[in-house]
């Protein structure tokens, strides 16, 4: 793209094509690196950081990578057959609507980028629940390294953040394919709630890279300053602080649509009063620098390297949140040159110098010297010589996303500058990566713990083995390895926490949340093909939706189905799964026989992520309620049939009254005729799916026709799927105790579900049927 | 109030304020919709009012809370003392931070009219 800018009026791209590769630009970075790179990362790092054998979900990792893999090959083969999106990275309707988009461009996005974010999700579930409940014996809250802390936060902001995006591209796409009206302004809907969904979505997506990376410089620090970071609880708090008030940012990326001053205001103070917890790490980090030795191996150069840029860029952003220099400067160079200040500062830098860090620990080799060097100053000079400069083009005039301009405007020189700037850059990375590539055969053999590190990680073997530790450390101190320089030796002779293998099970230790205190052993699931092939039953359905094959789509999705809950079945306190049972005289129980295994944590967390996609379609609701210029309500008729609608919810009521009865009763040790209990249930499941459907049926609801009742239909739709799944599942309980292998927390996961379809479908109803009477007609 | 050294006292502050925050920007624009003042009477509006009485209330509510987790007494022993420290104490941070972010974007309502 630089080199098409370089100098005015070329056309080494068409306007076509530099639409599309601007856009893919955009994705790529933040959908298919910058979030996949940090997760995985972390799911390399935190098992090993919190003395655990390995994730608690290993198959849920497994299957959002290959979400990742295939949602990456979908979505970046559209590049390659020249037919790639072309509305920009953030698709703003209507011009990636069907009529101003009328190809497959903008399916691609939405369906690969969906598709893709199930991986996100299903890392960060991991990640909590991991982080949460599989600390190593006695790793209190106050013990857990701080990158841990950085993670914890991310995690719950992706479980939170992500979803509003999933639900805003479903929407668009069901627009694109069905004709249902929800952002068209002629039948009831409105652009701009596209643009809060996805800015809900891409502003706290911005510290959602920033801070596994702020977490990997606050893992380095200390150790190339060989002392504790200056800070710990300081830096707690301002990561807490961050992950909050992010989330209260995005409307100051629409400070242009029109809104009131007021409204813009808030925004604007909240933009600022982000960089106050920023500032506190910043002066953590300075104040660790201060007071250490520092020793400058080229991982230190990098971390240098961004606390330069990142605060460079930090300041920009300041600028960027007072409202008039924002509307000045709003889609020229000056955003994309602070933007960049931003990710590639606040993001690459650290990510790089991550890879130095902890090479030794995944090859064995320490990296070189000289190469690396290079590497970090042609990349330095190279992104300064391009985005500093690009501040200027932008407030010099220059619009962002236009593939060409005239001579004479005073942007030839410095979009020279910075084209220039982008390919020194290049080679500094080229330089890096020949680096990182070429040590793992030429790099020295590295010694145990080259850096002198003081966390967990670096007392497995380089590279560690499949399982991380022969025994389990006790994690009561900060720094372990500092503290005790044996702990090493002692954890690979099998002097520490479940050295016995012979039970042939793969085990790791469940702890309390906050004090780290051992509840548990926890049976870790073996490897399976599943997660793989519903994988690619879901890649099935991505491919043949953008091929419009609903039939196959369909069957793909029920296949899809099957595999997950075939995936659940064989789970838990399933024989296939736990064939030994036995545990040692005084060691704690197997999770599968409590009622606090990590599925339960697992469903709490999935639910939080389900949640908040269902808060954004109750939003979406309501926003277009108040606000679309042309909503309008059709008909005199309630939308929705009163009487079946509520006798509906009485009976989910008394079926998940009687749901959690049964769950109480057996954490009181009453375990008679659970068995004709959950069947009972299930019938009133059926009947509460039979009475909703009959008031759907009566509704007379035309999705087509306008946006009213087109979210109706969204929300019916999600309502029902929640109920027959609340069936499904309770079926499948029942099955199980008639079969002797349930185990106890497993009804605590299906209560979960119980309560939160109860919740959804009371709320569904009361926005369906209450906010017209409160409000009016429109 | 749950107690001090529960760990969801390390979410509470900042949800506090996340979700005044969205009451408030909510709050406003269902106001405008519904029953906007005249622009000429700037920043003295029924609407600004209601706004600045949720601030202050919220406001308060967040300093009494960072009081009650730093004052909170240390119980427990063993490794649950430094751990129930460590909550008390952030989450006393966390509030104190959430009281001032409040106020900060809150008094804007002092200034500027509300639907213009």
């Amino acid at each position: 793209m630089l080199s098409q800018l370089a100098f005015p009026g070329q056309n080494i791209l068409t306007p076509e094509i530099y639409n599309q590769v601007f856009t893919m630009h955009g994705t790529i970075m933040m959908f298919l690196f910058a979030v996949p790179i940090l997760e995985g990362v972390a799911l390399y790092l935190i098992p090993k950081m919190i003395g655990a054998r390995d994730l608690v979900f290993p198959r849920l990792s497994a299957f959002g990578y290959f979400c990742y893999l295939f949602g990456g090959i979908i979505l970046v083969s559209s590049l390659v057959f020249g037919i790639a999106p072309n509305s920009g990275w953030f698709m703003y309707t209507p011009l990636s609507s069907s009529v101003y988009s009328p190809g497959i461009n903008s399916d691609f996005w939405l369906l690969g980028i969906t598709f893709v974010e199930i991986s996100a999700v299903s890392a960060a579930v991991e990640l909590v629940v991991s982080i949460m409940r599989t600390r190593t014996a006695n790793m209190a809250l106050q013990h857990m390294p701080l990158f841990c802390w950085y993670i914890l936060v991310t995690s719950l902001m992706i479980i939170f953040g992500f979803p509003p995006l999933i639900l805003a591209s479903i929407l668009l796409e069901v627009e694109r394919a069905a004709g249902l009206p929800f952002f068209e302004v002629a039948r009831g809907g409105d652009p701009i709630l596209w643009q809060h969904l996805f800015w809900l979505f891409g502003h706290p997506e911005v510290y959602i890279i920033f801070l596994p990376a702020a977490g990997i410089v606050s893992t380095l620090l200390p150790v190339f300053s060989q002392r504790p970071i200056v800070g710990y609880r300081w830096l707690v708090l301002a990561v807490i602080t961050t992950g909050f008030i992010s989330f209260g940012l995005w409307v100051h990326h629409m400070f242009t649509v029109g809104i009131p001053h007021l409204a813009e205001a808030f925004f604007s103070v909240a933009s600022m009063l982000v960089a106050i917890p920023t500032g506190i790490q910043i002066f953590a980090w300075l104040a660790t620098l201060w007071t250490g030795r520092p020793v400058f191996h080229i991982p230190m150069l990098w971390i240098l390297g961004f606390l330069v840029i990142f605060v460079a860029g930090g300041l920009t952003g300041v600028m960027l949140a007072l409202v008039p220099f924002d509307w000045q400067v709003h889609d020229t160079h000056f955003v994309v040159a602070h933007m960049h200040y931003v990710l590639v500062g606040g993001m690459l830098f650290p990510l790089i110098a991550g890879f130095y860090y902890w090479l030794p620990h995944l090859s064995g080799r320490m990296p070189a010297g000289a190469l690396g060097r290079w590497g970090f100053w042609l990349t330095f000079i190279g992104f300064n010589l391009t985005f500093l400069i690009m501040h200027l083009t932008g407030l010099l005039g220059m619009t962002r996303r236009v593939y060409t301009y005239e001579t004479g405007l005073g942007w030839d020189l410095p979009n020279l500058v910075s084209s220039v700037g982008a390919f020194i850059m290049a080679m500094g990375l080229v330089a890096t990566l020949l680096d990182l590539f070429l040590h793992f055969r030429f790099g020295v053999r590295a010694k145990s713990n080259p850096w002198n590190a003081d966390t967990l990680e670096w007392a497995t073997d380089s590279p560690p083995t499949s399982y991380n530790f022969l025994s389990l450390p006790d994690g009561d101190a900060r720094h372990p390895l500092w503290d005790r320089s044996d702990l090493p030796a002692s954890m690979a002779q099998g002097q520490q926490w479940l050295p016995r293998a012979d039970h042939g099970r793969r085990e790791t230790l469940g702890s309390d949340p906050v004090t780290g205190r051992v509840r548990e052993i926890i049976h870790l699931p073996g490897n399976s093909w599943l997660p793989f092939i519903t994988a690619l039953v879901l890649a099935v359905v991505c491919v043949s939706l953008l091929g419009k094959n609903h039939v196959v789509a369909f069957v793909a999705t029920l296949i899809g189905l099957v595999l997950l809950l075939r995936w659940s079945w064989e789970n838990g306190a399933h024989p296939r799964i736990e064939p030994n049972t036995s545990t040692l005289p005084g060691d704690p129980p197997l999770h599968s026989r409590t009622f606090d295994g990590p599925g339960v944590w697992g469903m709490a967390v999935a639910l939080l992520a389900n949640g908040a996609l269902y808060l954004s379609l109750l939003f979406g609701w309501l926003y277009l309620w108040a606000v679309a210029p042309q909503w309008r309500v059709p008909g005199d008729m309630p939308p929705l049939a009163a009487t079946p609608s509520l006798l509906s919810g009485v009976v989910l009521l008394v079926a998940t009254v009687w749901f959690y009865g049964v769950l109480r009763r057996l954490r009181a040790g009453a375990v008679a005729r659970i068995q004709m209990q959950l069947w009972t249930i299930a019938v009133l499941g059926l009947l509460h799916v039979l009475l909703l459907a009959w008031a759907w049926w009566r509704s007379n609801l035309v999705p087509g026709d306008s946006a009213h009742d087109a979210v109706i239909t969204v929300m019916l739709i999600y309502i029902s799927l929640h109920s027959g799944f609340a069936l499904i599942m309770t079926i499948m309980q029942a099955l199980r105790v008639r079969l002797n292998f349930a185990g106890p927390y497993e009804l605590v996961v299906v209560t979960q579900w119980w309560v939160y379809t109860l919740v959804v479908y009371w709320l569904g109803v009361i926005a369906i049927l209450g906010v017209p009477l409160a409000w009016g007609s429109g | 109030m749950i107690s001090p050294f529960h760990p969801l006292q390390l979410a509470l502050g900042p949800a506090i304020w996340l979700a005044w925050f969205s009451a408030m920007y909510g709050g406003l624009s269902l106001a405008c919709v519904a029953a906007p003042p005249a622009p000429e009477q700037g920043a003295y509006t029924w609407i600004n009012g209601v706004l600045l009485a949720a601030t202050l209330v919220t406001t308060g509510l967040l300093v009494y809370w960072t009081r009650n987790c730093w004052r909170a007494p240390l119980t427990g022993d063993g490794i649950e003392r430094p751990a129930r420290a460590m909550i008390s104490r952030v989450a006393a941070g966390l509030y104190l931070v959430s009281a001032v972010a409040t106020l900060s974007v809150g008094l804007t309502v002092l200034v500027l009219p509300p639907c213009v």
